[in-house]
């Protein structure tokens, strides 16, 4: 490894080390803030390491937010939480593995609603099970874990998904996904098994997702379905990888920071009228800024880099 | 010559239409056989069901001696069968070079990385498109993208290449150096079928010619021989008004 190679990675690890002094820097406020910017982060990354190529875009995302967070509901009382973490990885997988195999032949706008549909039918089903087998509707967390605990996991499996999206970008699949976004059909007469790496990398973005749902249980100490499975989370998602840019490993949390602390001002100053602000807020985004921050950003350097020639 | 493709009694149905109707073929490894027929006779769907695209109704397909009707158009193509699209098919998003790499990567060859690269420049440069490595293909014309398919094609180090209208389009100087390059592509030792209306290209290439109609097979033999057999004649034409042969 020479030396040009060392020093992003050294920069990224500094980086991390900075962002993990955040316990002890701000208060409860900003540390909760933090929390959610990196658990957005980690959700909205995952997201896109699937959807951004293939372009298939995935409504799914609180169904495995929501089966994480159960798991931890379920088990972190009983189990060790390293335990905890590996069925909730575990149930990720199997659930994404049925449902990519099951629908990821289904294209565009299919997809999209069956996505949204998954959502809905998993927590109708968790709800009926609670209902008729627990006799109970909602469930306490009660687990020692700390806030600062908490946002040091979510900014380990950052970097995880940060590295994961590294690598894949570098290897085959990548350029599988891009060859399936692109073109399927060509994809498949390439040699490509389209079927394989879509599921590949499906399983991989949710176990992603599973696991933040799971990290982040402990932060509401009461969870019902209606918590745990809140499709606002899917759409914020999408609209935050949107805005960030997905076609760019960095893209989406360009738009988790700045839409996670709009929505902070929005909840706060209008609490009533939040829906209607994020759908103005998703409607401005499509139009105005198709490719993102991260193409807005790209488009500027390449033109700066034009005009002195 | 032994057979390389060996087509057994391969139908398929759209609805009520037979596109292709109970069709028997074997090209010998090595052979150019051009695939002829008026409009909607077919041809496109033969191609599609040989490289995987389509699933035939009934019928066999065999490669080698190995039955590769039903499988998957990726197990296909790693198989050593490649195609190009009649309307190209470019990855818009993917850069010549990458756009060969899907072929490099996923083919028979499987390479990756530096070596895999600058094989993809090899066939870049073997197709004429050596200046346009990181270009993208929307950037292209369309003649450029024709070849930028072929290449792709040619990554997966295909026994069979399946050409669908290739040298539709181009003009007369590109028409000679498309013509060149399927010459010399066969000269490597690749067996190609392709679909076809440019007969100059099909008399100068094609060793052997099969002639389809509504799905059936109607004529093969000498590029020279079909064109002059009256039934090929009449498919293309149609009857000379006569009266004589409508219900032959």
């Amino acid at each position: 490894m020479s030396g040009r190679d060392i020093l992003p990675i050294l920069a990224c690890a500094l980086g991390v080390a900075a962002l993990a002094c955040v316990p002890f820097l701000f208060g409860d406020y900003g540390l909760s803030m933090a929390i959610n910017i990196v658990s957005y982060t980690v959700l909205a990354t995952a997201w896109s390491l699937f959807s951004g190529p293939t372009r298939y875009v995935s409504l799914a995302t609180v169904a495995f937010f929501g089966i994480g967070a159960y798991t931890t509901a379920v088990f972190a009382e009983s189990l060790p939480w390293v335990a905890v973490l590996a069925i909730a990885t575990c149930l990720g997988v199997v659930v994404a593995a049925i449902v990519g195999l099951a629908t990821l032949r289904l294209s565009g706008v299919y997809f999209v609603i069956f996505s949204l549909g998954l959502a809905e039918l998993v927590r109708q089903l968790v709800t009926w099970w609670e209902v008729n087998k627990t006799r109970t509707l909602g469930r306490y967390v009660f687990t020692d874990i700390t806030a600062a605990q908490i946002y040091w996991q979510l900014l380990g499996l950052a970097v995880l998904v940060f590295m994961a999206g590294f690598l894949i970008g570098r290897s085959r699949l990548g350029l599988a996904l891009r060859a399936i976004g692109d073109d399927e059909v060509v994809a498949r007469h390439s040699g490509i098994d389209t079927t394989r790496a879509k599921v590949a990398l499906f399983v991989l973005s949710t176990v992603f997702m599973t696991l933040t749902g799971a990290i982040m249980a402990p932060r509401w100490t009461y969870i019902d379905p209606a918590i745990a499975f809140n499709p606002v989370i899917s759409f914020t998602v999408l609209i935050m990888a949107l805005l960030g840019g997905v076609h760019r490993l960095y893209g989406p949390v360009m738009g988790v920071v700045p839409l996670a602390l709009l929505f902070e001002f929005l909840l706060a100053r209008f609490p009533n009228h939040f829906s209607i602000m994020v759908g103005l807020v998703f409607i401005l985004i499509v139009y105005a800024i198709p490719r993102g921050i991260a193409g807005l950003v790209e488009q500027t350097v390449e033109r700066a880099r034009r005009q002195p020639a | 010559m032994s057979a390389l493709l060996q087509v057994e009694g391969l139908t398929r149905r759209f609805g009520g239409l037979v596109a292709v109707d109970s069709l028997s073929f074997t090209v010998g490894a090595g052979e150019v056989v051009g695939l002829l027929g008026p409009n909607g006779s077919g041809k496109t769907t033969v191609l599609n069901l040989l490289s995987g695209a389509l699933k035939a109704d009934t019928g066999s397909v065999a490669l080698k001696g190995q039955a590769i009707a039903g499988k998957p158009a990726h197990q296909i193509a790693r198989l050593g069968v490649a195609r190009t699209f009649q309307l190209v098919r470019p990855l818009g998003s993917l850069t010549c070079r990458d756009n060969v790499l899907t072929g490099l990567a996923f083919g028979r060859g499987r390479s990756w990385g530096a070596a895999a690269r600058s094989e993809a420049d090899t066939l870049l440069d073997r197709v004429g498109l050596a200046r346009a490595r990181d270009t993208l293909p929307g950037e292209l014309t369309y003649i450029d993208q024709k070849r930028l398919e072929l290449a792709r094609a040619l990554a997966l180090q295909p026994e069979l290449l399946l050409l669908d209208e290739w040298l539709a389009g181009l003009n007369p100087t590109e028409l000679e150096e498309g013509i060149a390059l399927i010459r010399s592509l066969s000269g490597q030792g690749i067996t190609i079928l392709l679909v076809e209306h440019v007969m100059d290209a099909i008399r100068s290439l094609c060793g052997r010619c099969l002639v389809m109609n509504t799905g059936r097979l109607i004529a093969s033999g000498l590029p020279q021989e079909v064109l002059a057999d009256p039934e090929v004649i009449r498919a293309y034409l149609g009857d000379d008004g006569s009266g004589e042969g409508r219900d032959a």
